[in-house]
């Protein structure tokens, strides 16, 4: 089964393809990082798994069933959260907005890691924020976790930490980041992605095998320094 | 209060409150007015400031601050469809308008009671009847509908507040067209202004449907 599948999907923003003929399968209980230079079209693949965009063309399946935002939850790249709210008030917000609300697993993140529900969230740190945004997709109680480059501006433990709640995850996860070393720790399926186009799509033993590559570091800089060998 | 409601309270109590302490400075200046008879007219022509401060402080940043912010991304990837967030967002918008326009109109009761003269002088007529509450809504949604279609609060609140003027002015220059009476008018009035609402909400769904 697979989490999520997309088929031929496409979004094109006035005359430019941000992103074509996507197709891709992620099974069920899978990690799988979303790899590519900057303008490859991550974020618009993960914009249209999330339900925010409206696909130009082709269309994305969620176990099966079309999109809809309950079934996924998905940090976006900034992980926007309302700044001047408490910590508290944004659980609320989680728990009025979703009715498989999970208080209890949202709350044991945050106080996991120490942070203080009557927190303003413009007080706290950036690690701190995005496990914030986590504790939100977690309490979401969602079939597949969308996060768009969840690690970057992170200081090292707060990788660390925010990597440890990724892999805890009782969702299939989709990520994107920059940081190949990280995701290797993290992911068992790689997507990557070049000029709007889905380059390699699969888990990582099969891909390394039929690369022969050593390992994921490998696979990817063979194709960023040669996109035409890889095929 | 019921989940999406609380959340549009919660992401609406600061502008409330801003229009509350509006209200305030209002009635402060309408008391004077009550004990000294002498600035007598200044609070009735006054009274129209409201319009223009809901769409300035309520409407205009409504959606338009959740782009900025990146928030909608948050919001519009709940289980709630985007529909349902902007019937929240809007209901308790449009309650405060009427809360205030209704604590206006008491404002007025109190400080100048048995006001003599024409009913169909504009600083009256505009602010007595039901054209107050329609124009209300109107100012709030023409604000809205603004900052969600530029997506800027830089943009979106002067202009809305160039236009909540000019459709003020307007109607001003129209009732002179007309000779109907006082309620024929007010009535006639607001339902150009509900209608106006109503289409501004259009807009307004159109704007935020298909947009991240």
């Amino acid at each position: 089964m697979n989490a999520l599948r997309t088929s031929g999907l496409g979004k094109r923003y006035r005359q430019r393809w941000a992103l074509r003929e996507a197709t891709i399968a992620v099974p069920a209980g899978a990690r799988a990082a979303l790899v590519g230079p900057n303008g490859a079209g991550k974020s618009t693949l993960l914009n249209l798994a999330a339900g925010l965009l409206t696909p130009t063309t082709g269309r994305a399946e969620i176990f099966g069933w079309p999109l809809e935002t309950a079934a996924v939850a998905f940090v976006a790249q900034d992980k926007p959260l309302y700044r001047r709210w408490s910590v508290a008030d944004l659980l609320r917000f989680g728990s009025a907005t979703n009715p498989r609300w999970d208080r209890a697993a949202a709350q044991s993140l945050l106080s996991g890691h120490d942070i203080s529900l009557r927190e303003r969230v413009d007080r706290l740190s950036g690690g701190q924020r995005t496990l914030l945004a986590l504790a939100l997709a977690v309490g979401k109680r969602a079939d597949l976790v969308v996060l768009d480059e969840p690690l970057a501006e992170l200081d090292p433990l707060a990788r660390l930490q925010v990597m440890s709640v990724v892999r805890e995850l009782e969702a299939t996860v989709l990520l994107s980041s920059h940081i190949l070393a990280d995701l290797a720790e993290v992911c068992d399926h790689l997507i990557l992605l070049g000029t709007g186009r889905v380059r390699l799509c699969g888990s990582f033993a099969d891909l390394l095998s039929s690369h022969s590559a050593t390992d994921l570091e490998d696979l990817v800089l063979h194709y960023l320094r040669n996109p035409e060998a890889v095929r | 209060m019921s989940g999406p409601l609380w959340v549009a309270w919660r992401g609406q109590r600061a502008q409330a409150a801003a229009i509350a302490a509006l209200l305030l400075l209002y009635g402060a200046a309408a008391a004077t007015e009550r004990l000294e008879p002498d600035l007598s007219g200044l609070t009735f022509q006054l009274a129209g400031f409201l319009a223009g401060a809901i769409c300035l402080i309520w409407g205009a940043p409504l959606i338009a601050r959740e782009f900025e912010a990146g928030t909608h991304k948050l919001a519009w990837t709940q289980s709630l469809s985007r529909g349902r967030w902007l019937a929240a967002v809007l209901a308790v918008a449009a309650a405060g308008a009427l809360t205030a326009t209704a604590a206006l109109a008491a404002v007025l009761t109190w400080a100048l009671p048995g006001t003599e003269g024409n009913p169909m002088a504009w600083p009256y007529y505009e602010s007595h009847g039901l054209v107050p509450y329609a124009r209300a809504l109107w100012a709030l949604i023409l604000g809205v509908a603004l900052g969600a279609v530029t997506r800027h609060t830089r943009i979106a609140m002067p202009l809305s507040v160039l236009l909540v003027g000019a459709g003020q002015l307007a109607g001003r220059a129209l009732r002179g067209r007309f000779d109907l009476s006082f309620w024929a008018m007010q009535w006639t009035e607001t339902a150009v202004y509900l209608a106006l609402t109503l289409a501004l909400t259009g807009i307004t769904y159109l704007a935020i449907r298909r947009r991240a």
